[in-house]
């Protein structure tokens, strides 16, 4: 045991400085940390995360709730504070500047035009007293020198462009007369309305039902082909990530656990947890009427984390090492993986048997 | 807005306290027109019942009380106008802030416990001896005292607002912070801050013919309804009339504030229970 431990320490380790600024990523989040302040200490949701994006990609987060997904999202927009967290450490490189270090008004300017987020609960990311067209054009009357007219014109024409029908009418509706799919669509048109190079979506469909759900997702991949940008998708949904990346990272615990192209990740899972997470998709390679797969135990409280490998308790395949000694990301097999067994025989056993 | 009127006038407290309000402003505000002069003393009338001339009878100087509790009533509108709107003012915007900015919450709001740990009227009674008795320095003194209240209000609703995604989707597309504050959070907190406002509006009128009463509001021998009743005391048992009238005043225009304002909390709130009733 011992030989393949040092084995798999011999691979490569990634390297933040890997990711240099400029080399034709968009963005390029190098050793992110987030903390909260609770109960007197620090406790970190975000424990040096690094991955990018490059132009015209969309890449998926997945992981489940309490992964540190959505604190990586707003960590990025530097709406983190507002939570009341704090990053620590690490760069947020977008477009050749490093986000961190930009003033608030820089990032005010950033946010909304050339970064945009979409939330999740479309019923409450809408504000009750306003017209949905008034919420579109503020986000235009912010970041452009558009007079009113010419903002609510490209209002209407951004409505049009995410599929409502009768947008001149729809505009000047409230939210309250809008069904939930039509609402998202609309979160959708304000998110993108001044063109962004990189639309950041948090758990966008989660809230939808399964048809609204196929056609957001839809078009969203219409979108990024007609406007040219790039997706960060946030996600716990294996199903979502399947159809829209083109790269997976996997978070746990405020880790990144697996990070690879999309093929990598469905069909070759090197981490435990990833495999985990891909059996249990109901109906994926499951007998009809078979128990549904479940990864035992649940996410490590933050103030709680075990020592080593923060998966270690809920590892099938954790020997002592993994419960000392917290693993790096590093490159196996084409893809990077943060697991000390990852080309241990069992763990590269399970992954045929949970991919297929 | 114009369904929030239209349910007020389905319910009966709200359409008798509105129609009780209007009276008393009407007659304050038209008191000059058809009052006569409040302070005209007729000794060879002291005292004297309601009757044809003084149809709620004259005060110890032979004073037309009629005309004094109109007159009085103009005082006690506008103070507790004044009062209710810069109160408003300070305690929005202050209110705001704290819930908005934690750095601010936790400087003013810390300032202002203080303030709230007077009961107000000790701390009317306090500023109005500091600043001397006048309108304004009444005026300034309960706005001072009633800030505190609204400004809680306006802060625990901001806080709350604070958190709803439509906020946090505003800051996503680049809404600075004031126009947060003033397009998205304040128009979702202005039914709390509308009804505080009526209440001060009453406890106002209450505080202000209490300070008078103590001889601390308005100086005599201008009129006020705190001042009359501390006037007639000595002649509770000669003269009845000289004290229930300035007394209706109170009774009635405080009664009408609060139930208007109360049927306005119904309407407004949907999460209060009594809110369908009526």
């Amino acid at each position: 045991m011992a030989s393949r431990t040092v084995k798999s320490r011999k691979s490569r380790v990634v390297d933040p400085g890997d990711h240099s600024v400029g080399d034709g990523k968009l963005l390029n989040v190098v050793g992110l940390t987030t903390v909260f302040h609770a109960n007197g200490r620090d406790v970190r949701a975000v424990d040096s995360v690094s991955f990018h994006l490059s132009p015209g990609e969309t890449v998926c987060i997945v992981g489940e709730s309490g992964s540190g997904k959505s604190v990586t999202s707003l960590s990025i927009m530097k709406l983190i504070e507002n939570e009341g967290g704090r990053v620590v450490a690490g760069s947020i490189w977008f477009d050749g500047d490093d986000l961190l270090k930009a003033s608030n008004e820089e990032m005010r300017r950033v946010r909304g035009r050339t970064v945009s987020m979409v939330f999740q609960e479309p019923m409450t990311a809408l504000n009750p007293i306003f017209t949905v067209g008034s919420q579109i054009s503020e986000a235009i009357l912010l970041h452009t020198d558009e007079s009113r007219e010419q903002a609510w014109n490209r209002t209407v024409d951004m409505l049009r462009l995410v599929g409502i029908p009768e947008p001149e009418i729809r505009a000047k509706q409230y939210p309250h007369q809008l069904s939930g799919g039509m609402r998202q669509r609309v979160v959708v048109a304000m998110a993108l309305v001044c063109n962004p190079k990189l639309l950041i979506a948090d758990e966008p469909t989660t809230a939808l039902d399964v048809t609204i759900q196929a056609q957001v997702l839809d078009l969203l991949r219409r979108l990024k082909r007609d406007l040219k940008m790039s997706i960060l998708l946030i996600t716990h949904d294996m199903g979502v990530a399947a159809e829209m990346a083109d790269r997976v990272v996997v978070m746990y615990a405020g880790n990144v656990i697996e990070e690879g192209s999309v093929e990598e990740i469905f069909d070759r899972p090197l981490h435990p947890y990833t495999q985990g997470l891909l059996a249990s998709i109901p109906g994926r390679n499951g007998v009809r009427g078979a128990r549904l797969h479940a990864i035992a135990g649940s996410t490590p409280a933050l103030a709680d984390m075990p020592e080593g490998c923060r998966f270690n308790p809920r590892c099938p395949f954790a020997v002592d090492i993994c419960r000392v000694e917290a693993p790096a990301l590093r490159l196996v097999d084409g893809h990077n993986v943060a697991c000390h067994r990852a080309q241990d025989a069992p763990v590269v056993a399970a992954r045929t048997s949970t991919a297929q | 807005m114009r369904t929030t009127v239209a349910g007020l006038m389905r319910r009966p407290l709200a359409v008798v306290s509105l129609a009780v309000l209007v009276a008393v402003v009407l007659a304050a505000v038209t008191a000059p027109l058809w009052a006569a002069d409040p302070n005209r003393i007729n000794v060879a009338q002291r005292l004297v019942g309601p009757s044809a001339s003084h149809l709620l009878g004259t005060d110890n100087f032979g004073r037309d009380i009629l005309s004094r509790v109109v007159t009085g009533g103009r005082i006690s509108m506008l103070i507790g106008a004044s009062v209710s709107l810069v109160a408003l003012l300070l305690g929005t915007v202050s209110g705001l802030l704290a819930g908005y900015y934690r750095a601010v919450d936790r400087t003013l709001s810390r300032f202002l416990d203080g303030l709230m740990a007077f009961p107000s009227f000790l701390l009317a009674i306090a500023l109005v001896g500091a600043l001397g008795p006048s309108v304004r320095s009444e005026i300034l003194a309960l706005s001072i005292a009633y800030w505190p209240r609204i400004m809680r209000v306006v802060r625990s609703s901001t806080m709350q607002l604070r958190e709803e995604q439509y906020v946090e989707a505003a800051r996503a597309v680049g809404v600075r912070g004031p126009s947060i504050l003033l397009r998205h959070v304040l128009p979702n907190a202005m039914a709390p801050i509308i009804i505080q406002g009526t209440f001060v509006f009453a406890e106002a009128v209450l505080l202000d013919a209490s300070l008078s009463f103590l001889g601390l509001g308005v100086a005599p021998p201008a009129p006020t309804w705190g001042n009359m009743l501390a006037d007639s005391r000595t002649y509770l048992s000669l003269a009845p009339w000289f004290s229930i009238f300035p007394g209706l005043a109170i009774v009635v225009t405080v009664l009408a504030l609060n139930m208007f304002g109360d049927a306005l909390r119904d309407q407004l709130d949907p999460h209060s229970t009594r809110g369908s009733v009526g």
